[in-house]
């Protein structure tokens, strides 16, 4: 019986895997995380650019309510100052789920393109991606025409996804990469 | 002298582009543009005397023997270069051109609804227009007794207008002025057809830039995708997040003329006080030029602006390099202005 459930549990989670939610800045580790955080969604109503969203069943179901920054809504402009006099999804977290962090020390994921999508590797005038990251050399460029996000250097904001004009879209944010500070 | 035309070598593109069809073309649309211009054409607009604080000294490389079907009078784009130095005050850089142009009240009928249309698409100083010229054009159109001045902008998905025109300090400054100032996304969309379009037939653009005069008030800067961004490119703000998508997949540099054909800006002031070279539209070098350009011929705007960014960047041939910008061409062919320095009158004017 146990050997019939445990590749299932494992095929299931390994789906959930594929499906890593990249979460705000300041998040702890993920079980942690799941832990902690009691689904209040007060993060999601503060944030300015209505980057964070709850997550649905689709997600999980550990993980339903849990916020996740969307970028196809908004952009994390946490990691460019946009909220450094007031970091509202950490402030309002009633849990410490979601924990102050520098500025410089935010890396909540990073961005992924799939250059079949993208409209400059198509061969189109188009480098909205490079032109809206905020982090230098995060989105290099080949011969000056074609962008590639390079994970070391990416941040996650999220805001090349979010400006990306292919349908469907060339760049994906993922959490690869993400840096989770431990819980207190 | 300018024996332009077949001779717009791009460092990046394959000439065999544009052809002399392309040109006979271009010239029937340019008699189509001149009729329909409604700006007030600076030909007996002679130079203002000049004052004790300003060099006014026209050069023109006009060539009498103008191939054009107009028989009678040939048009002469006039563009204004305004040199001072960084301790200018940025409304004299806006007033001297303007004089240069024939003044505002000629510019500008009384009672009209103006759009001034900086860039602020950005949150960063560099990126963005001087909100200090911007307010100066503001002051300076308030002369022609407007009914209203919009200082609008709609910025690339993922950069939140109402926050940059705050850091930017446009929105108080261009308020104190006496402008309104607009997140031109809250703006109902409407459709408007391109004549003539090279890649597309109709344009979806916000209500405001339909119904304005519009001004459109760029910062000199290089650009990845288009090479330059001026006065033409900035009008890619006018457009609601999806016809910005759709330009994208379509043709950026023909799109960009074709939005010029349905919603030709009347007057363009280019802000190289300091200018972005190198790179951009954000992220690029930052060269003070102290200049500020000005015309009601966008296109010739663009030209002589690119020239001059071309030059201080250290390029070969700068006068080409100007020449071989795409959506500058294909703007000109539609006959939203010329790029044909023949038929444009640089008028040098010193400030400071």
């Amino acid at each position: 019986m146990s050997a019939l459930l445990i590749p299932v549990y494992e095929a299931f989670s390994l789906e959930f895997k594929e499906k890593r939610l990249v979460r705000p800045p300041g998040s702890i580790a993920e079980d942690s995380f799941i832990e902690v955080c009691v689904r209040c969604g007060a993060c999601a109503q503060k944030c300015p650019t209505g980057a964070i969203l709850l997550a649905t069943l689709d997600e999980g179901f550990k993980e339903l309510g849990t916020p996740k920054i969307d970028a196809l809504r908004g952009a994390c402009e946490r990691i460019q100052g946009r909220c450094d006099q007031a970091a509202l999804c950490e402030q309002v977290c009633p849990t410490g789920a979601i924990q102050r962090v520098e500025r410089e020390d935010i890396k909540i994921g990073s961005t992924v393109i799939n250059t079949d999508e993208c409209i400059a590797w198509r061969g189109g005038s188009c480098l909205v991606c490079y032109e809206v990251c905020p982090v230098p050399g995060a989105i290099s460029l080949l011969e000056e025409t074609r962008p590639l996000p390079r994970s070391d250097l990416c941040v996650g904001c999220g805001r090349c996804v979010l400006a990306c004009p292919a349908q469907p879209k060339a760049l994906m944010l993922t959490p690869n990469g993400e840096k989770r500070p431990l819980p207190r | 002298m300018e024996d332009s035309k077949g001779n717009h070598a791009s460092p990046k593109r394959p000439v065999n582009r544009r052809t002399f069809f392309g040109l006979l073309v271009g010239a029937a649309a340019a008699i189509a543009g001149i009729i329909s211009l409604d700006v007030i054409l600076t030909k007996n607009a002679g130079p203002e005397t000049s004052t004790s604080t300003s060099v006014v000294t026209p050069t023109l490389a006009k060539t009498a023997s103008s191939t054009s079907a107009i028989s009678s009078e040939p048009y002469v784009a006039r563009v204004v270069v305004v040199k001072g130095t960084s301790s200018v005050d940025p409304q004299v850089f806006v007033d001297k051109a303007l004089e240069a142009l024939g003044g505002v009240e000629k510019l500008v009928a009384n009672g009209a609804n103006i759009l001034v249309k900086p860039n602020v698409g950005f949150y960063d100083k560099d990126a963005t227009t001087d909100p200090r010229i911007t307010a100066a054009v503001v002051k300076a159109l308030r002369r022609a007794l407007p009914s209203q001045i919009v200082v609008g902008e709609s910025a690339l998905r993922g950069i939140d207008v109402e926050h940059a025109l705050e850091v930017t300090d446009t929105r108080s400054l261009a308020e104190a002025a006496g402008a309104e100032v607009r997140d031109l996304r809250k703006d109902e969309v409407v459709s408007v057809e391109v004549p003539n379009g090279l890649a597309i037939k109709s344009v979806n653009v916000f209500r405001t830039a339909r119904d304005s005069f519009i001004v459109s008030v760029p910062r000199l800067k290089r650009h990845s995708a288009t090479n330059v961004t001026i006065s033409l490119k900035n009008m890619i703000g006018t457009v609601p997040d999806s016809e910005k998508g759709r330009f994208h997949e379509v043709d950026l540099n023909h799109c960009i003329a074709d939005l010029n054909m349905a919603l030709r800006p009347k007057l363009a002031i280019i802000v190289a006080t300091k200018a972005m070279t190198q790179r951009g539209p954000s992220g690029g070098v930052m060269v003070d030029l102290n200049l500020v350009f000005a015309s009601t011929d966008p296109v010739a705007a663009d030209l002589v602006a690119a020239e001059e960014l071309f030059k201080v960047e250290g390029v070969d041939d700068p006068r080409s390099a100007a020449a071989s910008v795409d959506h500058i061409q294909d703007a000109a062919r539609l006959g939203v202005g010329v790029a044909d320095l023949s038929k444009i009158e640089v008028l040098n004017v010193s400030v400071g």
